[in-house]
């Protein structure tokens, strides 16, 4: 009997794909912006400010600026909240058994934007990252407390509850729209379209390594998201205590999503497009699943921020692009849905 | 030895009890079917043993361990639970079913490693269905699920298997290949099986013991000469049943 190999050629060879796919976007993405930055460029300052160059022209300062201020920082943003939103998405679909799941639709955006609009207009004293969060995980508690009947939460109620809560803390927005002034109108519209223009190293340090402790918690229980797949009842037989990991994931999940929104309002469809791609490439088991939708959800969220960027001379929020291939893609999917899940 | 004692619940305290104060002991090493009508509870029985609902009064003891003291590890050590109609949302492949029954042995954020997955493998060669690991779960034959379900069971290596109608949806053949591989597994690997069935046959020709269950009592215990009787079975299911056979039984029912 041979055991057959844990980790295979094919999947030496994909993840270095992506990772070299990956590192190409950072490329491009860097020359891409306001003004073009070639690549030729990118590296020579790059080089001049690792190796401490003195007497640097006036040229080389001017690209530090726009690359190391403004666009390094975009990146890096831009990655961050594309693994965020993928892999809560991912654990999402798993743990609700359900591949049309995403944060967006489970109401967790529509309370961490609520929260977010409240301490923009109102709080300003209370950073918004924990305003959005506990908005956020109300949202879900709600969602949950109206979808569940009888230890079960049917797929069908969990989307009605979702939509139900969605709308009712997506009012509430409106109402603080409607009563703020003018000025701090303008920048909360804009930021519900979603948008990374306010990307800096602030909101980085305030953000990023948050993000990456979700992640990271994700990605060790990883494993375990293949036996929650199959049921609460399922998950116990198997020596899994479900009720527990469910409350801890969808905390994860709430505090990833929260802290995407205050950082760059309501980007959605990326946390259910990103999976169901990276499942037609690995497969759905768990355990390679997880770390490779939360890789693509990097690399697709950069190159949707560099389209934003690059596409016009006038930046197209982020939100409008992802819901502009994301709602045709949700509507194939449920069309396609029967053939493939219930095969 | 699984020991049952005054066992009591009741999903809705408005409604009769499913379970009504039911003690039994069960032998090591030994297949005991229930058998029963729908809506018996033998399902809930079932559950009850495998430790997924608090029951209101009575206890479970297997190997003098008290199943409701134990945490979801220690008791999915202990026993391993076959559920019915089982359908999984995403296409896994069958070894990775498998492997989920070793996650009572691995910590919370642990992944199974190479001894976890040969110990899945040499399960799978035991149910007979080897080449199959890598296969899409979600595509294989009802039949070859139930296998795939029995394998991780014995990768869970817990001394009591629970199964819930194994053999449900399965035809003829299957039935008889899944009954004759239980059998075989049982003696191979020192278990104790407790499995719910509809068809009295079927439970007469390969239990060692059989519960006769009826609106959440123990109408009989015991043998299947003591308990597979025309007035017997005819009382379960309130239906005239006949049995005929010395040793080997045949059960019919002849109004049809």
């Amino acid at each position: 009997m041979h055991a057959k190999k844990q980790v295979t050629a094919r999947d030496v060879f994909v993840w270095s794909l992506m990772l070299m796919l990956l590192l190409v976007s950072c490329l491009v993405s860097l020359s891409i912006g306001a003004y073009h930055i070639s690549v030729k460029d990118i590296f020579c300052t790059l080089f001049q400010s690792m190796f401490g160059v003195k007497d640097r022209t006036a040229f080389v300062t001017t690209m530090e600026t726009a690359l190391y201020e403004i666009r390094v920082p975009r990146i890096i943003l831009a990655i961050a909240v594309g693994m965020s939103l993928a892999g809560s998405g991912v654990s999402l679909q798993a743990l609700f058994r359900n591949p049309l799941i995403d944060p967006f639709i489970l109401g967790v955006s529509a309370g961490a934007a609520l929260g977010a609009a409240l301490s923009l207009a109102f709080l300003p004293h209370i950073p918004v990252q924990i305003v959005s969060f506990v908005c956020g995980l109300s949202a879900v508690t709600l969602v949950l407390f109206l979808a569940r009947s009888r230890r079960e939460v049917p797929v069908l109620s969990l989307i009605l509850a979702g939509i139900v809560v969605s709308s009712l803390f997506s009012a509430g927005v409106a109402v603080i729209q409607l009563m703020v002034d003018p000025y701090r109108l303008g920048s909360i519209i804009f930021w519900l379209m979603g948008s990374l223009t306010n990307a800096s190293w602030k909101v980085i340090v305030s953000v990023v390594p948050l993000m990456v402790f979700g992640l990271v918690l994700l990605h060790l229980m990883r494993w375990r998201l293949n036996i929650l797949s199959m049921g609460e009842e399922e998950a116990r037989a198997l020596g899994v205590n479900a009720s527990s990991y469910r409350t801890i994931i969808i905390v994860i999940v709430s505090l990833l999503t929260a802290l995407s929104v205050s950082a760059c309002g309501i980007i959605g469809w990326v946390g259910l497009m990103v999976p169901h791609m990276a499942r037609l490439i690995v497969g759905s088991e768990h355990k390679r699943l997880v770390p490779f939708t939360i890789l693509s959800g990097g690399i697709f969220m950069l190159w949707v921020d560099t389209l934003a960027r690059g596409l016009t001379d006038f930046e197209i929020p982020v939100g409008i692009i992802t819901s502009l291939c994301g709602a045709p893609f949700f509507m194939f999917l449920l069309k396609r849905s029967r053939e493939i899940w219930e095969s | 030895m699984i020991k049952v004692s005054q066992l009591s619940f009741y999903y809705n305290e408005s409604e009769a009890p499913s379970i009504n104060n039911v003690s039994m002991t069960i032998t090591k090493g030994t297949v005991t079917t229930i058998l029963g009508p729908n809506g018996s509870g033998k399902t809930t029985l079932l559950k009850c043993l495998a430790g997924f609902y608090k029951t209101q009064t009575g206890e479970i003891s297997i190997d003098g361990r008290n199943l409701t003291t134990l945490s979801s590890v220690q008791r999915s050590r202990l026993v391993s639970y076959m559920p019915q109609n089982h359908h999984t949302v995403f296409p896994y492949r069958v070894i990775d079913i498998v492997l989920m029954g070793r996650s009572c042995h691995l910590s919370p954020f642990a992944a199974p490693r190479k001894k976890d997955f040969d110990l899945a493998l040499a399960a799978l060669e035991t149910v007979g269905i080897g080449k199959l690991s890598q296969r899409i779960y979600t595509k294989l034959s009802g039949g070859e699920k139930q296998l795939v379900l029995i394998a991780r069971s014995l990768a869970q290596q817990s001394p009591v298997m629970l199964m819930d109608e194994p053999i449900s949806h399965l035809d003829y053949k299957n039935q008889i290949t899944v009954l004759r591989l239980i059998r075989s597994i049982l003696s191979a690997h020192e278990l104790t099986i407790i499995i719910t069935l509809h068809d009295p046959n079927m439970a007469a020709s390969f239990s060692d013991e059989i519960v006769l269950f009826k609106q959440g009592k123990i109408l009989k215990k015991g043998k299947v000469d003591e308990t597979i009787t025309s007035e017997l079975l005819s009382q379960l299911y309130d239906i005239a049943v006949s049995v005929t056979g010395e040793g080997y039984k045949l059960i019919y029912c002849p109004e049809v």
